[in-house]
This record gives structure tokens, sequence and C-alpha cells, in this order.
């Protein structure tokens, strides 16, 4: 295997030298004074010093002590290979061959061809103990067993973090030869007990561990989440295949979409398109097996464009949806189910998770389109089990420590002049079977409460004035269970005949017996307004379960309504809910989108917009921000070049010379680029017309946009948001473009969109008019730029100086 | 080797597709207002300097080399 002296000089840098024998030693260069502590130390693995003659040796210390005082090891690499030729390469090549006898590779296997999975076949828990013993001369580290790896010390693995950073490095210079290694690194940082370890013993060390990870342009969390995924075999064997069929740019897609998105949303979504139950399979995005990352990448394979862009599309766009519809479902039901202290008896997360998972089970991630998600959304069931698990929990730890069990019949619920009082503790006895009965005494007991709790006089109300009602979950329990009854004898008879049509049974209440009746409620299926004076209580099981279902149709209706503002406007009628329904239906057979926004709050014709009408131009603004947000989800895939040598041209140029260069518009290439990129960003924003919205708000740009600045205060906050997550991006790492500027001031812009190259713009300072470059230049284009940043690259090293010894 | 990336082609990049422009000024004046927000905002330097060094790319260009960057990044906009 060639090993060049180049190859070595790129990969030792003098910070990895000193870091390096920082970490072995805590030594300072200037104490290395024999060759040997080089070699203890892991510089020069013993087995290679030990092949040196003494008067090499004596050169290497030489030339080594003299690098160190100037601090550049670079140079000592070089200088190394020029006075004593062979040792680096004859050490490199130790590397190889550990590596290869690492491997246990045959000997007419080619190192090239050779894969990961050839790789972790030949491996077991003692081969990597050995590979690390022999690759740094550690003789404790014969089992990487997880066990033994608890008594690392911080040294040690600082040692094999050491090495194994030093390694990449190497490999990474050959890395068409040898990506797998890096591969080897992730397996190795699999276990989990090393950073276990590390965290236990030494967080400043873990720490500077991940920040040397980032340095190396690995995304650390990437690696925790590796680190964290498990240490079983099958996992492991998941893990490689994983590693091996998925990109470092798929999996900080995956890392990034679970960042943003939570596996809330994106684990549902996946496994329903694997036809997965919500219960089986995996739980994290990075548990995908590869042979569902392959079933994934065949559903949608009948799309063309980046697979993983069109999932990220949708669940950004499901995403959206779902935030909305659960922000709207939760501030709605939180009102019916806060307590007294404010607090709501079901978290936004229960809400979250209920519906998610409500969708899942009807398959409405699959759907096709944001229209036919949003209209699924209106018809989820949701579970019972949710209310049911909550009220069983309630019931144990108490809605109030205060107060007793909820079937009981304790926790009762007023209304008073329109508002709901929690009240608890008043203990209705059941009188008789189905009859829940309050002491007298507890009428009084109950306005000192009201007025303690609430800080409200109740003096001139009478019971009439009153209902309770128990079991918040109940539909209407405002209306049902808990009524306020304002007018007490004046509707009775109308009351008392209502009641009867609904089979409810009612008691009254004698306000001087301050007595308090409550039926069960068993048989009737609806919880129309028990209407009488008096209190009514209703409690029980049976009420309870009732309650229960009544409260998931509740929920749904919640959905439905929620639904149906966050479309349109804020109070909608059943007509105007069947009209967005139908608008939905509709959308199935021609009309492309319905649009959905945050902040959209009105719908118009212009909202849906069959597709043949954007294609003519008809882009509103929202699908430049929802283009914009579903590039948080996209990073680009191309490696990205430094721009630091980038001059822009000389401001406002040659504007008549561009006109004048009109007719060159038509070179080469241009209309297969323009067809080229008008394809790619069809395919791969599909879904980007759906998200279009705020038509009104566009109009409303443009219409203001003629104010001083050229720029509305609308403009100016969206670009203020725009700001935001740009910084937030920035953290991220993603470009668009890479740039080639020629002698001649001409210069090339290769723009990528989701993901991949979409078009070049090719420009120059000597006047002539932009123009695409054709996509068949593309590659050799591409090509040039990586030659440029060789070459920069090469220019920028130092020079050979030719030191002597 | 850890590769510096230029971010301000991705702000050159949101900026050109914002919204359409009738005009070189349009783009510029909308431009120079992210600019600013972005020299108001408390982050880092770093990333100002991304923000001015897009508007200098931006000034650079041509109302009609703007226009073809418009067209390759989201050609259904004319």
């Amino acid at each position: 295997m060639a090993n060049t002296q180049k190859d070595f000089n790129n990969i030792v840098t003098s910070e990895i030298i000193n870091a390096y024998i920082k970490r072995m030693s805590g030594e300072s260069v200037s104490s290395i004074d024999s060759i040997e502590k080089l070699s203890a130390l892991n510089f020069f693995p013993a087995r290679y010093i030990s092949r040196l003659n003494d008067g090499d040796k004596q050169k290497l210390l030489n030339i080594f002590n003299d690098c160190a005082k100037q601090n550049d090891f670079r140079k000592f690499i070089q200088v190394v290979e020029t006075k004593v030729p062979g040792t680096l390469n004859r050490t490199l090549d130790g590397y190889i061959k550990e590596y290869k006898n690492f491997v246990n590779l045959p000997e007419n296997k080619v190192i090239e061809n050779f894969t990961y999975r050839d790789l972790y076949d030949s491996l077991d828990q003692s081969r990597i103990g050995r590979f690390i013993d022999r690759l740094f001369g550690m003789q404790n580290f014969r089992s990487m067993s997880k066990e033994k790896s608890d008594g690392f010390s911080g040294r040690q693995i600082s040692r094999i973090l050491s090495g194994l950073y030093f390694i990449k490095d190497e490999f990474d210079s050959k890395k068409d030869r040898f990506e797998h290694f890096s591969k080897l690194q992730d397996l190795f940082l699999e276990k989990r007990s090393i950073v276990d370890h590390f965290k236990k013993k030494d967080e400043e060390l873990s720490k500077e561990f991940f920040k040397n990870v980032e340095d190396m342009g690995i995304n650390s969390r990437q690696i925790q989440d590796v680190l964290v995924g498990g240490d079983s075999k099958d996992y492991a064997l998941n893990r490689v295949d994983f590693f091996e069929t998925t990109s470092i740019e798929d999996l900080e897609k995956i890392a990034e979409l679970d960042e943003k998105m939570t596996s809330i949303v994106a684990v549902p979504f996946i496994k329903n398109l694997l036809g997965l139950s919500n219960n089986e399979g995996f739980k994290d995005l990075n548990e995908l097996n590869p042979r569902q990352l392959k079933d994934l990448e065949t559903l949608l394979s009948r799309k063309e464009g980046d697979t993983r862009a069109i999932i990220m599309d949708r669940l950004a766009k499901f995403s959206n949806v779902i935030e909305n519809v659960v922000d709207k479902t939760y501030n709605n039901f939180s009102d019916f189910i806060k307590r007294s202290d404010g607090e709501s008896l079901f978290s936004k997360e229960e809400i979250t998770d209920e519906i998610v998972n409500a969708l899942a089970e009807q398959g409405a991630f699959a759907k096709e389109t944001v229209q036919d998600f949003a209209y699924a959304a209106t018809n989820i069931t949701l579970n019972n089990d949710l209310f049911i698990n909550k009220f069983e929990k309630e019931k144990i730890s108490g809605l109030n420590k205060d107060f007793a069990s909820i079937d009981d019949g304790n926790i009762c619920y007023i209304q008073l002049e329109g508002k709901v009082y929690e009240l608890n503790g008043l203990n209705a006895v059941e009188s008789e079977p189905g009859i829940y009965t309050l002491p007298s005494e507890s009428f009084e007991e109950m306005k000192n409460k009201l007025a303690s709790i609430y800080g409200v006089s109740f003096e001139n109300i009478d019971s009439n004035d009153i209902k309770i009602g128990i079991n918040p979950l109940a539909e209407n329990f405002l209306d049902i269970a808990v009524e306020q009854e304002k007018l007490n004898t004046k509707n009775a008879d109308e009351k008392v005949s209502e009641e009867n049509q609904n089979n409810y049974t009612n008691q009254d209440v004698s306000t001087q017996s301050q007595e308090i009746k409550v039926q069960d409620k068993t048989s009737s299926n609806s919880y129309a307004m028990p209407s009488s004076s008096g209190f009514t209580i209703f409690t029980g099981s049976e009420v309870y379960l009732e309650a229960l279902e009544e409260a998931r149709k509740r929920v749904r209706e919640y959905i439905l309504t929620g639904r149906v503002e966050f479309i349109n406007k804020e109070s909608v009628d059943s007509q105007d809910v069947n009209s967005v329904k139908e608008l939905a239906e509709g959308s199935q057979s021609g009309l492309e989108s319905v649009e959905i926004e945050e902040n959209n709050d009105e719908i118009s014709e212009g909202d849906i917009q069959e597709e043949g009408v954007q294609e003519e131009g008809n882009i509103v603004e929202g699908a430049q921000d929802e283009d914009a947000r579903l590039k948080e989800f996209i990073p680009y895939k191309r490696d990205l070049l430094d721009h630091a040598n980038y001059e822009p041209n000389e401001t406002g140029q040659d504007s008549e010379e561009a006109t004048r260069n009109e007719d060159d518009a038509s070179l080469d290439g241009a209309e297969e680029t323009m067809d080229g990129a008008k394809n790619d960003v069809a395919e791969s924003t599909q879904v980007n017309d759906l998200g279009s919205g705020n038509t009104e708000e566009t109009t409303e740009l443009e219409a203001n946009s003629s104010n001083d600045e050229g720029v509305t205060e609308l403009e100016k906050q969206k670009l203020e948001k725009k700001v935001e997550e740009l910084n937030k991006r920035f953290i991220i790492g993603q470009s668009p473009a890479n740039v080639i500027e020629y002698s001649d001031g001409s210069k090339i812009v290769v723009f990528s969109k989701d993901g991949k190259d979409v078009g070049m713009f090719y420009g120059s300072t000597k006047g002539s008019r932009g123009k695409r470059v054709g996509a068949r230049d593309l590659k050799r284009i591409k090509a040039e730029l990586e030659n440029m940043e060789r070459q920069n690259e090469l220019a920028h090293k130092p020079e050979d100086d030719g030191m002597e010894m | 080797m850890v590769r510096k990336i230029d971010y301000s082609f991705k702000v050159l990049e949101e900026i050109l597709t914002f919204k359409k422009y009738e005009n070189r000024e349009q783009i510029m004046a909308v431009g120079k207002a992210m600019l600013d927000i972005a020299e108001k905002k408390d982050c880092k330097e770093e990333y100002k300097e991304i923000y001015r060094d897009a508007y200098k790319k931006l000034d650079s260009l041509t109302y009609d080399e703007m226009k073809e960057i418009i067209d390759i990044l989201n050609p259904s906009s004319n």
C-alpha cells in the first residue's frame, strides 16, 4: 500500500501532536528526551521505533526537539522524512498492516473493497480490545467488555480517544480507501460504557471529547445518539447496517428531524408508512433498520427527487397541521379541564400524543396531501385510554390533596353566573340507589368553601341558582353536569318536560331542606340538560364511563373546531365546517391544496389554487416561508467549500451591458438547466404548493411596499423572523452555493436547493450577462471547484524550509 | 478537515426569494433591511458578518443577475 510523506504530512499537524502528547503524558514537549519516550507515548509505536538503529533514533529525537522548540511539528514530519528516509512510511505502513491484521483480511482481499460489514463480521469484543492494544500499545485493553471498560482510567480513555482522533485524521486523508474506518470509530464509540465512564469521571474531559469530535466535522449529536442507543448485538448489527446505508448527511437529517419535530410526530409517521402499529418497532428514528429504510425508499420511490427530502417535507407539513390542531384543541379543551389552581388536567403533550396516535391509527400520516391530512384530522377518534388513565391517575393522587377521590362523588363543579368553580369535599351521600344527596349543612359549607377558595361572596344565592356536577370530562359538563340554573321555577314546567323527553330523572331539591339529590345517570345516551330548581349532582361509575365517552366526542369536536378555526376563522358554524370538508374532499379530485398557515386568519378562493395556476407563477408569499422552513429539514448534501477568497464583483455592474447582452441569455445549456431546475424544484418541493398561503398578506405587502424604505413593517417582521431562523441555522451548517471565481473576473455560483444542485450561475465582470450553465457542465465544474480547493489547500501549506539537522 | 462554510450565500438566497421583486432597488431594500435587523440583533459578531457579506455579494449583482439566481432557485416564480 503506497503511502507518501505527503499523506502523513497532511495527517499530522502540530495541534494534533501537541494535544496528543499532553494527553498522553501531561509532559511538556521539552521533557521528551528520548525517542523511547516518544514511543512510550505512542507517538510512534515502539515496535516501529525499534526497527530504527540508534543513529536514526537520535536523529529523530533531535529533529523532534528542534521542531518542538518552534512548536512546529509539521516541519518535524517533513524533516524526518527527508533526513531519515522511510521512517514514517514504515510507521504508516505499520498502521496499515495492523489494520489489515486487525480485520483479519485475507491476503488476497483488496482493502479498497472491504466493506464495513466485512469489518464487523471480523470483529468481536476481544478483537476490538486487541486492536486497541496493538495499535496503541495499551496492554490493559485486551477486552473491551463493558464490565472491564468501567475500570478504564480517565487517562486510558483519553489515550484511546486521542488515538482514535489521530487515526481518524489519518484515514480521513485517504477517505476513499478507508471510509469505513470512521465507522469503526463509531462502533467503538458505541460502547456507551466509555462515555458513561467519561460522564461519571470527568465531565470536562467529555466536553473536550465532543468538542474534538465536532472539530473533526462529526455531528456530536449523532454520536451521542449512537452512544445512548443500546448495546445489544442485534442493535449493533442494525446500527452497522444503518451506518452502512446511511450517509452522514442523512444521519444529520434524521438527527435534525428528531430535534425539530420530535419523535412524537416523526415516529408514528414513519411507522405508518411502514405499516407498523404505533406500539411495535422502533421508538426512535435512529433505530430504523436497513430493511425499513429500504422500504421507505421503495414506498417513496414513485416520487422523484430526494426521498428523505420528501419525508421531511411531508412531516413538516403534517407537523404544522398537528401543531395547530393541538393548539386549538388544547386551548379550547383546557378551559374545561382546568382545576381550581389553574392547572390543566391534561398536558399539551398528552393531547398531542393522543391526537397523533389517533391520526396514526387512521393512517392519516400516509395521506398524500396536507389537506387530506387535515381532513383526516377532523375525523379522528380519540382513544379513551388517555382519559381513563388520567382519571385513574387523578383518582389515586387526587385532584387536590384536600379533596376526596372523584368516584366518591366529592368533587363537584359548580357553575354560577357563567363561571365554573371546582369545589370538592362536599361529601354527597348516596341516599338511595342512584340518588346522591348533599347534606343540608353542606350548602353553607359549599358557600364558605367557594368564598374562601375563590374570594367570591355567595351570600345572596340560594340553591336554585346553583348546579353542581361531577366529572370534568363529561361532555358539556358545563352545560350538563354543571348547570347554572338561574331560572328556578319560572321555566320549571318546560324544563321538566324537556327533562322527561331526555329520559332524565331529576329530583328537585328543596331549598329549605338544603338537600341536594344526585341522580346516577345510567340509561340515557344524552346528557341533555337536566332542568330543575335546586342542585343536581351526577356521579357514579356509570356516569363516569359515559362521561368519558362523551369527553372523547368532545375532544373530537374541538379538534374539528380547532381545525376549522385554524384554517379559517375563530368561530365557524356547522355549515362552514361542512364547506371546508367539502373543499378538502374536492381537493382530492383536482384541487391541489388548501392553504394552511399558522397565521392565516382567512381562507379565500385564492387560498385554494389549482396546480396549473401556481405553475403559471401565482406563487404566494407563504410558499417562500414554507419553503424556507422546509429547508431547515433538508440540509444540503454537497460538500462545502471555503469561500474565504471570494470577492464579489463591483457594485452595480454593467446593467447596460447586461441588457445589451440579453441575447446571450440563450446560451448553450440554459434551457436545459431551466428545465432541469424546474423539474428539480417541482419534484422536491411538491408540497411547497401546499404551504402557500397569506395571499392577502402578500397583497398587503405589495400594496405597502412603496414606503420610503421600500420595505413594509410586515416585511420587516418577516425578515426579523428569518434572521432568527438563519441565526439558528448557522450553527447547523448549510450552504446553498459554492462559488468559483476566475482570473478574468468571471464567476460561477452553484446553487443548491433541497440538497441538490439545481443550477449554476455564471457571470463576468466584463459585462456579459449572467447565464445559467448547462446541467451537463455541472459535474465538470464541480470537479473544477474541488480541484481549486485542493490547490488552495496546497498553496497554504507551509513550505519545507529545508531545515538542517 | 473542517471546512469553513460561507453562510452568506444562504442569506443571499433568503433575500432573493423573500418575495416577488420588480426591480433591483426593491431587492436591495430587503437586503438592507435584513442587514439592519441582523446588526441590531444580540448575536455573535460572526453572524452579523455573514449578513454584511451577503449584502456585499448582493450589491455586486446586477438586477439581471439577481433575476437569474431567483429563477434558478425558484423557476416558477417568474
